[in-house]
C-alpha cells in the first residue's frame, strides 16, 4: 500500500474531504450528508448543540463509525481502503471516554502509541523510545514517567492520552470532547496544549467542543452543526457573532469583547 | 512381582505371596482386591475374603449382609478407586464387572483382571449371578463352595415361593423414595424385579430399568396399577416419611390406603447371589401378608 | 453531553431502536399469547387425564380426582407462584443492588440452601424432618450475608457482587456435588430430580410459597417509593434522606426470604430471576411500579409454560427432565436472542475496577519465584503420599512405580491447569473484563455438551474424537458469546449475561442427559466432577504436548493482549486489527479450555483464579502477567490433585470439584480484602 504522500504535497492535498456523507441508524438520520473538507495543519473545532452529530462526525472521521452513505476521502484516498496500520500512523483519535488502563504507568501507556509504526511482533527500537520521550517532554510529563494512569488527576490522565497520540507521529489528531471531565482551569491548559503541539509540530486537528467560547480561543477554524448539517463554518470572529449562534444555539446569545484581549466572548441573554 | 520391600505392609504382602505360590500353581489366587460390589459379596458368600474392597463404609450402610471383616482394605469409590493403594495392597487377582471394563487396561497394570457381568439392560440378572458366582469359585479354587452358593440360593427361593404359594396373588411394586415426589422403579431387568418374578409374583412396573432402577417418576404413577402391592427398599430420608405421612396423594393411593405398603431394610440391588437370597427372605413376610405394613412409613420390616 | 452520549451509543442502539418503535403494544400481546400458550397446554393434560380409561371405572374414580386436584392443579399453581416469587425476588435484588445480574441463583442464595439442604440430609436428617425450609432459609441468608459482609466495604459495587455470588454459588454447587458423590452417586439423579421437579401431591408447597409472596409483594408494595429512590446511587438516596442500609438489607432479607421458600419446596429453578425482570423491562416496564406488576407475572408464565412443555414431552414412564433444568433451556435461548437488543443505558455500568496488588518492580523475580514453588509442589506430589499404615515418603523401587499412577495426574493436573490459567487470561485481557473466564462465560460447560452429543452418537469414542467434540462445543460457544458481546463492544453486562445464560443452556442439557440414567450418564457425571483418576500416562503426555503447543503462541500475542484492555476504541485508533486479533485470541482460548475441560471437567475455578491471583501479587504487564497466571495456574491445579487425594484418602475427590472448592472460597476471600493491603 502506497497511501503515504509525499511531504511536499501534504500542505496542498487537504486531510480530509466529505462529498454527501451520512449517517443513520435504523430509521433515524444522524447525519442526512455533509459536504466539506479539512485542511492540514489547522486546528479545527466542531461545536453545535447536543444532537447535532459531532461525535458522530468525528467517530467516522476517525474510522470508528463507517459511513452510511456519500464518500469519505482523508488524504485524497477513500477512507475505507487504508489499512489499519497506515491510517493509525497518519490519524490519532482520542475518545470522550478514555478507558482507565488500569496498572499501567505513563511510560508504558504512551508507548503504546508506538504500536502502529512497529506491530504486533517488531522491535520497539531507539526511535521508538524517542518519540516516546519527545512526547513526554513536550505534554510536561517528563517527571510522571513510572506513576500509574489509574492513579492521576483527571488532567494529568488526559495529557498522558494526548502524549499517547503524539508518540503515534501521525499528521492529525481527532479529539472528542477532550475537556469534559476537566475543570476549567484544567480545560484551558489542556486546550492550549493542543493549539501549541499542533502550531509546533504542524499537526492538522479536529476537536469537538462543547463550550463555544474555547473552540473560539483556540480554532482557527470552526464548524457549527445543527441537526447532523453544516450550519454554519469560519474563522472564529465569523461564528461569534450573535445571529449565528441564536440560529445555532435556538437561544438569544449576545457577544462582548474580552477586556484584555479583545476577543469576542459570548453569553446567553 | 514381589520386587519392593519397601512398605510394613508390602513386606506382609510379600509373606502372603509365599502362601499364594501355592495357590497360583493350582491356577487360583489368594489375595484378591473386589471393585465391584457384586462380586464383592460373592466372593465373601464362597468364604473368601478379599484383602481390598470399594466403598466399605457405604457398603457396610446399604448391603449389611454378607459382612465385611475389618481386615479389608478401603480402596475408596467404586467409580474412583485408589490406583496407589491397590497398587501397595498388591492383590493378585482384581474383580470387576462390565461396569469397570474402561478401566480395565489400569487394573491390569497392577494384577489380572476378573471380569464379571450380572447387570446389562434388558437381562434378568440372576442367570448371570449364577453363572458369575460358578466362574469365580472356579477362579478361586472354590468350585463346591460355589456349587453350594447356587444351590443353596435356589433352594432358599424355591422353599419362599412355597411358603408364599397360599399368598394373594398382587403385582408387586419394588421401589426406592428419593424424595416425597418421585421414586424410583426396579423393572424385570433388576435384581429385585427378577427375584419377585421367580417368587411368582408380577412386578407391576412395566418399564425397563436403565443400569438397575428407572429415571425418577412422579408418586402418581403407582395409582395406575390400583391392586398392588408397594414395596419400598430402604433407606429413606426421614423427612420424605413426615411428609408422606400427610400428603393427600400418598393417602389417597390404593395401596396405601389399603395398607399395603411394606419398607423394607436396604439391600444391595447392584449385588449378586447373596443379595438376591437377602432380598427374597425379607419380601417374604410382607407378601404373605403378615409383615409389618404401614400408612405413611413409621415402621420397617 | 446527550449527544455525545448518543453518539457512544449509536452503535448499539441500531437493532434495538427498531424494536423500540413498535415497543408499546407488542408484549402484552405476546406475553398474552405465551400466557394462552400456557393455558392451552394445561387444559390439554387435563382433558388427557379425565379422558384416561385408568381412572374411568368406579373405584379408581376417586384416586383419579385426588391426581386432578392434589397433584395437577397444585402443580400448575405452584408453577404460577414459584414463578412470580422468583421474579419478583429477582427484581427487588436488581433494584436494591442496582445490579441487573442480581438474582437468587447468581447470588449463590439458591445453591447456597441447597448445599444446607444436601448437608443437613447427610448429616442431620432429623432437622430436615423438623423444618425443611428453616433449612433452606439458614443456607440462603448464610450465602446472602456472605456476600454482602464480603463487598460492603467495596459499596456493593456490582462487579464485586456478582463475582462473590457467583464463585459462592459455583462452591456450593461444587460442595453439595462433592456431598452426593461421596454418599454414592445412586443418590445423583434423585438429587437432581429433587432440585427442580415441580410434581406435587397436595397443596403446601402452593401454600407456603403463595402466603410469602403475598406478604413480600405486600412489604414490596409499601416500599415503593424508597425502592425507587434506591435505583439511584447512593448518595443521592441518602441526601434524600433514606436509610440506605437499613432498607437495602431489609429488602435483600425478604428476597431471600421468598427464593429459599421456592428452593426449599420445589428446588433450584434456574434463570426464572433473572429472566424475568429482564424480560419485564425489555417489554418496555419502564417504572418500577411497571415492573412489579411485570416482572412477578412474566415468571409466573415462563415457568408454566416450561412445566407444561415438560409435561407435554413426558412419556408413560415419567418425565425426561426436571423443570429446574428446563427453564433453563427456554429461558436461555430467550435471553441470548434479546441479549443484542437489550437497552442497558440505564444501568449503572459495571466497568468498576476489581483491585489490583501494587505493581511489582521485578516481575520475573515474581515469576521465578513461582517456578519454583510449581517445582516443590511437584516434588510433594510426586514423593509424599499416605498409605494404608499413614504417610510415606516413596523411595526407591515403590517410588518408580508409584510414579507411574502419580505422574501422569501430575501432568495433567498441570497441563490443564496452565490451559485454564491461559485461557483465563486471554478472556480477561481481550474483553477487558475481571469476570471473564472460561468457567463463566459457559465455555466448559460448551464443551461438555460436545462431549454429550458424541458419547450419543458414537459407541465407544476415542479420546481423539471426544477431545474434537469437546473443542467444537466449547468454540461454538464461545463464538456465540463474543458475536452477542461485539454487538456492543463487549460489554461487561451483556457478556456476563450471555455468559450465565449460556453456561445455564448447556448445564441444563447436562442435567437433562445425567438424569435420565444409563452409560452416557455415568461417563458425564466422571466428566462433570474432573476425575483424573484414571489418568494414563499416554494421555498426560498428550495433555502436556496440547499444553506446550497451545500455550506457545501466546508470547507473540502481548502486544496485542496489552492494547485490547483498554477498549476496541482505543484498539482500532492504534491500527489493532481489532477483528482479527479478536477471533485469533479467542479461537485460542476455546481451544484451551477445551482440551483442559476434556481432562480436569468444567468446574474448576482456575481459569478465573490464576490471572487474577498474577494481578494481585503485582504481576501486570501481558508478559510477566501471562506466565504468573500459567504457572499459577499450573501449581494451583497440581496442589488440587494432590490434596484431593490425601485430604480424605483413601477416598478421592475428583481433581475439577476439588479444585473448584478450594479456589472458590480463596477468591471470595480475596474480593473481601479489599485494595489496602492486596497484594503482599
Amino acid at each position: 500500500m502506497t497511501s503515504r504522500i509525499d511531504s511536499a504535497d501534504v500542505s496542498t492535498v487537504p486531510l480530509y474531504e466529505l462529498e454527501g456523507v451520512g449517517f443513520s441508524a435504523g430509521s433515524r438520520t444522524i447525519l442526512p450528508g455533509l459536504t466539506l473538507s479539512i485542511a492540514p495543519a489547522r486546528i479545527h473545532g466542531l461545536v453545535g448543540p447536543n444532537g447535532s452529530g459531532k461525535s458522530t462526525l468525528i467517530r467516522m472521521l476517525a474510522r470508528q463509525l463507517d459511513p452510511t452513505g456519500g464518500r469519505l476521502c482523508f488524504m485524497g484516498q477513500d477512507i475505507r481502503s487504508w489499512n489499519p496500520g497506515d491510517f493509525a500512523r497518519s490519524v490519532a483519535y482520542m475518545p470522550q471516554f478514555t478507558p482507565p488502563a488500569e496498572g499501567m504507568t505513563v511510560t508504558e501507556l504512551v508507548a503504546l502509541g508506538r504500536f502502529p509504526w512497529h506491530g504486533a511482533l517488531g522491535r520497539f527500537t531507539a526511535r521508538d523510545r524517542l518519540k516516546v520521550d519527545e512526547a513526554l517532554a513536550d505534554t510536561g510529563l517528563a517527571g510522571f514517567r513510572d506513576r500509574l494512569v489509574d492513579r492521576l488527576s483527571g488532567g494529568e490522565r488526559q495529557r498522558v492520552w494526548l502524549a499517547m497520540m503524539l508518540a503515534q507521529d501521525t499528521r492529525c489528531l481527532l479529539l472528542d470532547e477532550p475537556t469534559s471531565a476537566l475543570d476549567v482551569a484544567h480545560q484551558a491548559e489542556m486546550l492550549s496544549l493542543v493549539r501549541r503541539l499542533s502550531r509546533s509540530r504542524g499537526l492538522g486537528a479536529v476537536v469537538v467542543l462543547h463550550d463555544i467560547n474555547m473552540a473560539a480561543a483556540i480554532c482557527d477554524d470552526i464548524l457549527a452543526l445543527r441537526d447532523g448539517a453544516l450550519m454554519a463554518r469560519g474563522a472564529p470572529e465569523a461564528i461569534m457573532k450573535s445571529a449565528v449562534l441564536e440560529e445555532l444555539y435556538g437561544l438569544r446569545m449576545g457577544i462582548f469583547p474580552h477586556p484584555g484581549t479583545g476577543r469576542p466572548i459570548a453569553y446567553v441573554e | 512381582m514381589h520386587r519392593h520391600a519397601i512398605t510394613r505392609r508390602a513386606a506382609l504382602a510379600l509373606a502372603g505371596m509365599a502362601f499364594g505360590n501355592a495357590a497360583l500353581a493350582r491356577g487360583t489366587a489368594q489375595r484378591i482386591a473386589a471393585i465391584d460390589w457384586a462380586t464383592l459379596e460373592t466372593a465373601l458368600a464362597l468364604g473368601m475374603i478379599p484383602v481390598a474392597a470399594t466403598e466399605l463404609i457405604q457398603f457396610r450402610r446399604q448391603v449389611i449382609v454378607p459382612a465385611v471383616p475389618d481386615s479389608v482394605t478401603d480402596l475408596g469409590l467404586r467409580g474412583t478407586p485408589n490406583f496407589e493403594l491397590l497398587r501397595i495392597v498388591q492383590p493378585d487377582l482384581i474383580l470387576i464387572s462390565n461396569f469397570y471394563e474402561h478401566m480395565r487396561p489400569l487394573y491390569e497394570r497392577i494384577a489380572p483382571v476378573f471380569s464379571a457381568t450380572v447387570f446389562r439392560h434388558g437381562e434378568p440378572p440372576y442367570p448371570r449371578a449364577e453363572q458369575v458366582t460358578a466362574a469365580l469359585g472356579e477362579r478361586l479354587g472354590l468350585t463346591d463352595e460355589a456349587r453350594n452358593v447356587v444351590d443353596g440360593t435356589r433352594r432358599e427361593l424355591a422353599a419362599i415361593r412355597e411358603r408364599l404359594s397360599g399368598a394373594e396373588r398382587r403385582p408387586v411394586f419394588v421401589v426406592s423414595l428419593g424424595d416425597a415426589r418421585h421414586f424410583r422403579a426396579f423393572g424385570d431387568d433388576s435384581l429385585f424385579g427378577n427375584v419377585l418374578g421367580m417368587l411368582g409374583f408380577a412386578n407391576a412396573w412395566e418399564g425397563a430399568s436403565s443400569y438397575s432402577a428407572a429415571a425418577p417418576v412422579g408418586i402418581e404413577a403407582l395409582a395406575r396399577v390400583p391392586e398392588a402391592r408397594l414395596v419400598v427398599v430402604e433407606p429413606t430420608p426421614p423427612e420424605v416419611r413426615r411428609v408422606l405421612a400427610t400428603s393427600a396423594l400418598w393417602r389417597a393411593l390404593p395401596m396405601v390406603r389399603e395398607k399395603r405398603v411394606t419398607f423394607m431394610a436396604p439391600v444391595n440391588h447392584f449385588g449378586a447371589l447373596p443379595s438376591a437370597r437377602r432380598f427374597a427372605q425379607l419380601l417374604a413376610a410382607p407378601l404373605n401378608g403378615d409383615g409389618s405394613v404401614s400408612d405413611g412409613g413409621r415402621s420397617h420390616g | 453531553m446527550a449527544d455525545a452520549l448518543m453518539g457512544e451509543r449509536l452503535a448499539e442502539s441500531l437493532a434495538e431502536n427498531l424494536a423500540r418503535e413498535r415497543r408499546s403494544a407488542r408484549p402484552w400481546l405476546f406475553w398474552g399469547a405465551m400466557a394462552l400458550l400456557a393455558a392451552a397446554l394445561f387444559a390439554a393434560r387435563i382433558v388427557l387425564h379425565l379422558s384416561d380409561p385408568a381412572f374411568a371405572a368406579p373405584p379408581m374414580q376417586d384416586i383419579g380426582r385426588v391426581i386432578l386436584t392434589h397433584g395437577l392443579f397444585p402443580r400448575a399453581a405452584v408453577a404460577l407462584v414459584s414463578g412470580a416469587a422468583l421474579g419478583l425476588a429477582g427484581l427487588l435484588l436488581q433494584r436494591v443492588l442496582r445490579n441487573p445480574l442480581a438474582e437468587p441463583s447468581t447470588l449463590g442464595i439458591a445453591a447456597g440452601a441447597q448445599l444446607a439442604m444436601a448437608a443437613a440430609t447427610i448429616a442431620a436428617p432429623g432437622l430436615m424432618a423438623i423444618s425443611r425450609e428453616g433449612v433452606a432459609l439458614a443456607g440462603g441468608l448464610g450465602a446472602a450475608a456472605l456476600i454482602l459482609t464480603l463487598t460492603w466495604r467495596r459499596g456493593l459495587e456490582p462487579v464485586s457482587v456478582v463475582l462473590a455470588g457467583m464463585m459462592t454459588a459455583l462452591t456450593a454447587t461444587a460442595a453439595s456435588t462433592a456431598l452426593i458423590l461421596a454418599n454414592g452417586d445412586y443418590m445423583f439423579s434423585l438429587f437432581i430430580w429433587g432440585g427442580g421437579s415441580l410434581t406435587q401431591q397436595d397443596w403446601g408447597a402452593t401454600t407456603a410459597i403463595a402466603t410469602r409472596l403475598v406478604i413480600v409483594t405486600a412489604a414490596a408494595a409499601l416500599l415503593l417509593r424508597p425502592l425507587a429512590i434506591l435505583g439511584l446511587d447512593d448518595a443521592a438516596s441518602r441526601s434524600l434522606g433514606l436509610a440506605v442500609d437499613t432498607m437495602r438489607l431489609m429488602v435483600i432479607a425478604l428476597a431471600v426470604w421468598l427464593a429459599s421458600t421456592v428452593t426449599a419446596q420445589v428446588g433450584v429453578i434456574g434463570f426464572v430471576g433473572l429472566a424475568a425482570p429482564t424480560l419485564a423491562h425489555l417489554g418496555g416496564a419502564r417504572t418500577l411500579r411497571a415492573r412489579m406488576v411485570a416482572a412477578p407475572l412474566i415468571g409466573a408464565i415462563l415457568l408454566w409454560l416450561t412445566d407444561g412443555c415438560i409435561q407435554l414431552t413426558a412419556g408413560s414412564n415419567g418425565e425426561r427432565i426436571p423443570t429446574g433444568a428446563a427453564t433453563a433451556l427456554l429461558g436461555g435461548p430467550l435471553l441470548l436472542w434479546l441479549l443484542p437488543r437489550i437497552r442497558m443505558a440505564e444501568w449503572p455500568s459495571l466497568h468498576a475496577a476489581l483491585a489490583a496488588g501494587a505493581r511489582s518492580e521485578r516481575p520475573w523475580r515474581l515469576v521465578a519465584v513461582i517456578v519454583v514453588a510449581c517445582l516443590c509442589m511437584a516434588a510433594v506430589g510426586l514423593v509424599a503420599g499416605r498409605g494404608p499404615d499413614g504417610w510415606t515418603i516413596a523411595t526407591g523401587a515403590l517410588f518408580a512405580d508409584l510414579l507411574t499412577w502419580r505422574a501422569p495426574h501430575m501432568g495433567i493436573a498441570a497441563a490443564s491447569g496452565a490451559m485454564l490459567a491461559g485461557a483465563g487470561m486471554l478472556l480477561q485481557r481481550v474483553t477487558g473484563n475481571p469476570l471473564a473466564s472460561p468457567e463463566i462465560l459457559g465455555v466448559g460447560t460448551g464443551a461438555g455438551v460436545g462431549l454429550t452429543a458424541v458419547l450419543y452418537l458414537v459407541d465407544d469414542p476415542g479420546i481423539g474424537i471426544q477431545f474434537a467434540a469437546s473443542a467444537s462445543g466449547a468454540v461454538i460457544v464461545l463464538v456465540l458469546m463474543l458475536a452477542i458481546a461485539a454487538r456492543s463492544g463487549f460489554g461487561p453486562e451483556r457478556l456476563l449475561l450471555g455468559g450465565v445464560a449460556m453456561g445455564a443452556l448447556c448445564s441444563a442439557v447436562l442435567t437433562a442427559v445425567i438424569a435420565t440414567g444409563g452409560v452416557q450418564a455415568l461417563a458425564l457425571l466422571r466428566w462433570i466432577s474432573g476425575s483424573v483418576n484414571m489418568a494414563a500416562p499416554e494421555q498426560a503426555l498428550l495433555a502436556g504436548l496440547a499444553a506446550l503447543a497451545l500455550l506457545a503462541p501466546l508470547p507473540f500475542m502481548s502486544r496485542w493482549l496489552d492494547i485490547l484492555p483498554l477498549g476496541a476504541v482505543t484498539a482500532r485508533a492504534l491500527g489493532v486489527p481489532v477483528r482479527r486479533s479478536h477471533a485469533a485470541l479467542i479461537a485460542l482460548a476455546g481451544l484451551l479450555t477445551a482440551t483442559a475441560a476434556l481432562f480436569v471437567g468444567p468446574l474448576s475455578f482456575i481459569g478465573l483464579i490464576a490471572p487474577h491471583l498474577a494481578r494481585l501479587i503485582g504481576l501486570a504487564r501481558p508478559l510477566p502477567c501471562m506466565a504468573g497466571s500459567v504457572l499459577i495456574g499450573a501449581g494451583l491445579m497440581m496442589l488440587s490433585d494432590w490434596l484431593s487425594r490425601m485430604v480424605a484418602f483413601p477416598y478421592q475427590l475428583p481433581l475439577g470439584l476439588f479444585a473448584a472448592l478450594l479456589g472458590g472460597p480463596y477468591l471470595i476471600w480475596l474480593l473481601g480484602r479489599g485494595r489496602a493491603g492486596a497484594g503482599r
